[in-house]
């Protein structure tokens, strides 16, 4: 049937030129180019040209609008604060990073059981990521004030302390309070993120490890880590640069304080512009922090994992 | 090397019954394939016996021993999956060793084994490669051969070439069937093809919805099958089946009758029907054959469509307006509206009973009291 049907029989010498070849070369390269050109003219709009104009204002006087080189960049580095803020900020991140993988990927291993109620925590547990910033702020507020606070009455009854911890002005205690605050906030996230990656793992790998006589810590170390650590190598990547980042949460819980115990240098560049009210030294700061981040992207991607084999 | 034995198991997923009431006894050394259609329980069955299902109720025993209350790693078997289920993160040679290793044997001993296991099923060259940059030939070789690093006494296959092309299978069978006859071991096997049981088993169980129909030989099962359902699976092309034949008698002459041509049968038939009941009449389309001439045919039949296969040809054909196929050999050439004569040999038949689909017998007399 079909050798006996030519070009004319089914209208086929009809159709204008044109219309043969929809996708030519040309053609495809042209459309390509339109495809992405909103996302290429978002990215410009809100990241290239924000992050240029700040990077031209780090060389101004931004009160005088006179040029003045350097000076912007020598007068953060020779801040008393700047280097202990880059401290504040290394511990800041680095606390976060390692108590939400321990705790995210505990809660993430219990989320993979099978036991009664586990949709229903599963949505639970996205409540403190759905409760916006400040509120958290307002409510860790209270409930660690040494005053009111529902931990100092704990404490307090249960003879841990005998006078009540100031949590948030204690310079003792200040950081790695609002480090937890923050912790509780994103390990439901990080426990999410673990165990939709523990579910795409094959079940017949789990049962043929039972077969072969894998016990409980081997099946973990020799399957479920190697899956989960090619997932969590990106992840991680974007948890450090979203952590480093925070400001809201440190802000409205100590304001950098008590001592600047808290000063990460978000934190710093905020009070360089809006407490100094100097903007060439808070772009000066921004640089400096994006050049930090930006080395250490570049040298996360010379990890193994990110190499195509 | 074990001899298996399963008693009275049952398995229910909420309302589904899916292994109802299993008895197989498995014999040392024998390759035992468990042969039924998706959702006949047969993977259920056999993931029972590995302990990756738990029973509902029954006894599984391996070389005597009861382990239906034991983790699957204290059973003593090894198990090739369906999609091979090699640990991806691992290398040929780890994938290979890890049950040995897992069993905390010296490294050196493990060393020692996957060479050899490598050396046996030519993996020797890819030792270091991932499981995902082989093919799904190599990939299935990596199963078995982690399957067969430890000596277990019982192997468990679950499908394990259904993810092979049609030309692998055909090689892979026959390599898995030397490598059954040369580790001198107990194998259940389990699978949907019928080519693959026939070809490969021992003994052929065989199951359907969740109960076992026959256990048997494979010619055993393909020549007097127990039921309508075992003699439609097994064999290819499927056997004919005439709903609504009648056994008739005329005199001394005793026959089954279809709505188009009666097959006369020289002999008494022994079975739980009088004269005149519906049974079902079945014929393999390779015992159809054409009339010699001077022969009385059996039945008359319009050829509708012919496909050749080589050494045979496929026919199907309409008498009357039963639809029916036939075998025949390659070299005979039938085109199709030619009208042609059949004949049944009448020791080919099968009958069944139209409502329960068992076997009528149809052994003479003389037999019947030899």
């Amino acid at each position: 049937m079909v050798s006996t049907t030519d070009a004319s029989e089914i209208g086929l010498d009809r159709l204008p030129p044109e219309a043969g070849p929809v996708v030519g070369k040309d053609r495809g390269a042209s459309t390509g180019f339109l495809l992405s050109l909103p996302a290429t003219l978002l990215i410009l709009v809100v990241i290239v040209f924000p992050f240029a104009y700040v990077a031209g204002m780090s060389l101004y006087n931004e009160a005088t609008g006179e040029f003045v080189g350097t000076a912007n960049f020598r007068r953060v580095l020779s801040s008393t604060d700047f280097l202990p803020s880059v401290r504040v900020s290394l511990v800041w991140t680095i606390s976060n990073l390692v108590i939400q993988t321990v705790c995210g990927l505990a809660l993430g291993l219990f989320l993979n059981q099978r036991f009664r109620g586990r949709d229903a925590a599963r949505t639970l547990f996205l409540v403190p990521f759905v409760v916006p910033t400040a509120v958290v702020a307002l409510m860790f507020s209270w409930m660690v004030n040494s005053t009111f606070g529902v931990f100092n009455h704990l404490i307090l009854t249960s003879g841990l302390s005998d006078t009540p911890i100031n949590f948030l002005g204690d310079p003792r205690f200040a950081l790695p309070t609002v480090v937890l605050i923050n912790c509780w906030r994103w390990i439901p996230l990080v426990a999410l993120i673990i165990f939709s990656i523990l579910q795409g793992i094959p079940r017949s790998e789990y049962e043929a490890a039972r077969v072969e006589g894998a016990g409980h810590w081997a099946t973990f170390r020799f399957i479920t880590f190697p899956y989960l650590g090619r997932s969590m190598t990106a992840i991680g990547l974007l948890g450090t640069l979203l952590t480093f980042n925070i400001f809201d949460l440190i802000w409205l819980l100590t304001a950098g304080g008590p001592v600047n115990r808290t000063k990460s240098l978000p934190v710093l560049i905020y009070e360089f512009a809006f407490g100094l009210q100097n903007l060439g030294a808070a772009a000066a700061a921004s640089v400096l922090m994006f050049l930090m981040l930006l080395v250490f992207t570049l040298l996360y991607f010379q990890r193994r994992d990110f190499k195509v084999e | 090397m074990a001899d298996v034995g399963l008693l009275g198991v049952n398995k229910w997923y909420g309302d589904f019954h899916a292994v109802n009431d299993l008895n197989l006894a498995i014999n040392d050394r024998e390759f035992m394939v468990i042969l039924g259609p998706s959702g006949s329980g047969k993977t259920t069955a056999l993931r029972m016996i590995a302990g990756l299902e738990t029973l509902d109720s029954g006894e599984i025993r391996i070389g005597g021993r009861r382990v239906d209350p034991l983790p699957p790693k204290d059973r003593d078997i090894a198990m090739v999956f369906q999609n091979y289920a090699l640990f991806a993160h691992m290398t040929v040679a780890e994938n290979i060793g890890f049950g040995l290793r897992m069993a905390k044997s010296p490294e050196a001993e493990v060393k020692r084994r996957v060479l050899e296991v490598a050396e046996l099923l030519g993996l020797e060259q890819w030792l270091s490669a991932r499981p995902r940059h082989l093919s799904g030939g190599m990939q299935q070789r990596v199963a078995l051969g982690r399957a067969i690093a430890r000596n277990a006494s019982l192997y468990l296959m679950d499908e394990p070439l259904s993810n092979l092309d049609a030309l692998l299978r055909v090689k892979t069978r026959t390599e898995i069937i030397k490598l059954a006859r040369s580790l001198q071991t107990t194998v259940m096997y389990v699978t949907h093809d019928q080519i693959e049981a026939m070809t490969m088993a021992h003994r052929i169980a065989i199951m359907k919805d969740g109960v076992l129909q026959q256990v048997g030989a494979p010619l055993d099962v393909y020549r007097t099958p127990h039921n309508r359902f075992v003699a439609g699976f097994i064999g290819m092309p499927q056997m004919n089946f005439f709903e609504g034949s009648r056994l008739h008698r005329d005199g001394d002459q005793l026959s089954v009758d279809t709505s188009v041509f009666s097959i006369p049968l020289d002999r008494r038939v022994v079975a739980p029907l009088d004269m005149g009941d519906e049974v079902v009449l079945g014929v393999r389309p390779e015992h159809i054959r054409l009339a010699n001439p001077g022969m009385t045919p059996t039945a008359e039949a319009v050829v509708d469509v012919v496909e050749p296969l080589g050494a045979q040809t496929l026919v199907y054909l309409s008498a009357g307006r039963m639809p029916l196929s036939m075998l025949i050999d390659g070299h005979i050439e039938l085109v199709p509206g030619q009208v042609v004569q059949l004949t049944i040999n009448q020791d080919s038949i099968h009958l069944f009973h139209p409502g329960t689909g068992s076997a009528v017998p149809t052994r003479t007399l003389e037999e019947a009291v030899r």
